[in-house]
């Protein structure tokens, strides 16, 4: 995990946040990437702080000649997952952006 | 947001809640209740402080911890008060009583250690630093009744674990240091109008700076460049008091003996924050 400001990577990795010496992994486990009207949207399992909840996101897929590269934005709750320090001076809400390129 | 929004936000929501609930709460103890159940009554004053210290608005610490670790930070303090007012109302003797503070202690390991470090030589130092530093406060606590007892206990908490816990980025365990400080304070105020003895409180702010420093070490340690010394000499400080054992300093007037009491508890305290600024800056 790295910031622009070593104070606040500090910060993130500390029980407050992401308690990273307890929980030194975040995982994403997709169950399905289904095209639909407005675009595709990928569902799936997001394990944060040892919680798992499910999320599903709008994505943009796009399929050439070197692979598959996926882009979203969406927001997350983070108090879903029990990272509620720090409640109304930090937003709950928290946007994700995500790049994944393929081959 | 700013600092200043920052302090008056934990005051407001935090610190006056605590301290004026742990304060009428100890108030009610010495009024209404028998000389033999006021231990339990102030034991049950701090807690009381604490849980509405712990608001919703700020959720510093879970009140049900559904994992190990620093989330039973709450539930242990809540058993150190109880057993050490049960302890004092009961009238244990001194054997029964280190057993039952083992016993407490042994709790609170089992429950905040991680898998990984119940072992003897995590376990041990813990346990013999918990009791002894008990110990010392219980003495110093029962030789002369007064504010000064609860106030310099509040002020460990608030000035040392709290500001080494802040230096090294954890603002969780500052706001849960900061939380029994002022709940103690909260019990100072009442000792001003009517001295008290704090000894029912000494187990439990003992376990609490110990566990404090030690939870703030491990889950800092990684990324965090304030020294193993600083949580040391925080989680160390009551046994400082040991000092004031020593026949000439214990025949000094109360004054004296209060201003070595604060003297000897900023020693360690100054230490471990400048060791903190110089290592982790501000």
């Amino acid at each position: 995990m790295v910031t622009d400001d070593p104070k606040l990577t500090a910060h993130l990795k500390a029980p407050d946040f992401f308690d990273m010496k307890k929980h030194p992994t975040a995982k994403f486990v997709s169950s399905s990437v289904a095209k639909e009207k407005d675009g595709y949207v990928v569902k799936g399992k997001l394990t944060l702080l040892g919680k798992t909840n499910d999320v599903s996101f709008p994505a943009d897929v796009t399929v050439t000649g070197d692979g598959l590269k996926l882009a979203a934005k969406f927001n997350i709750d983070r108090t879903a997952w029990g990272m509620t320090y720090g409640k109304g001076m930090v937003n709950d809400e928290v946007e994700m952006k995500i790049t994944i390129a393929t081959k | 947001m700013p600092l200043l929004d920052l302090i008056l936000d934990l005051f407001l929501k935090l610190v006056l809640p605590a301290m004026m609930a742990s304060a009428v709460g100890a108030a009610l103890a010495l009024l209404l209740l028998p000389a033999r159940w006021q231990p339990l009554g102030l034991a049950w004053a701090v807690c009381l402080g604490v849980a509405l210290g712990n608001t919703p608005l700020r959720q510093t610490l879970p009140f049900l911890p559904d994992d190990t670790g620093w989330p039973w930070l709450l539930p242990s303090l809540g058993v150190a008060l109880l057993a050490g007012g049960v302890r004092y109302s009961l009238g244990l003797t001194a054997y029964t009583s280190l057993l039952v503070n083992i016993g407490v202690v042994l709790f609170a390991v089992r429950r905040l250690y991680a898998e990984e470090m119940l072992t003897f030589a995590w376990v041990l130092p813990f346990v013999i630093l918990v009791c002894a530093a008990t110990y010392v406060l219980e003495r110093v606590a029962t030789r002369k009744p007064s504010a000064i007892v609860p106030a310099s206990w509040g002020a460990i908490l608030a000035g040392g674990a709290a500001a080494v816990s802040i230096l090294s980025h954890s603002g969780r365990f500052a706001d849960a240091a900061t939380l029994l400080s002022a709940a103690l304070i909260g019990v100072a105020l009442v000792a001003l109008w009517r001295p008290l003895d704090a000894s029912p409180l000494a187990l439990a702010t003992s376990l609490f700076v110990s566990a404090l420093m030690l939870l703030g070490y491990d889950a800092t340690s990684s990324f965090s460049e304030v020294p193993r010394a600083s949580f040391l000499l925080v989680a160390g400080a009551p046994l400082f008091l040991l000092i004031t054992e020593l026949p000439r300093l214990r025949d000094l007037p109360p004054k004296w003996q209060a201003a070595i009491q604060c003297g000897l508890l900023a020693l360690p305290i100054s230490i471990a924050v400048a060791l903190a600024v110089a290592y982790e800056g501000v």
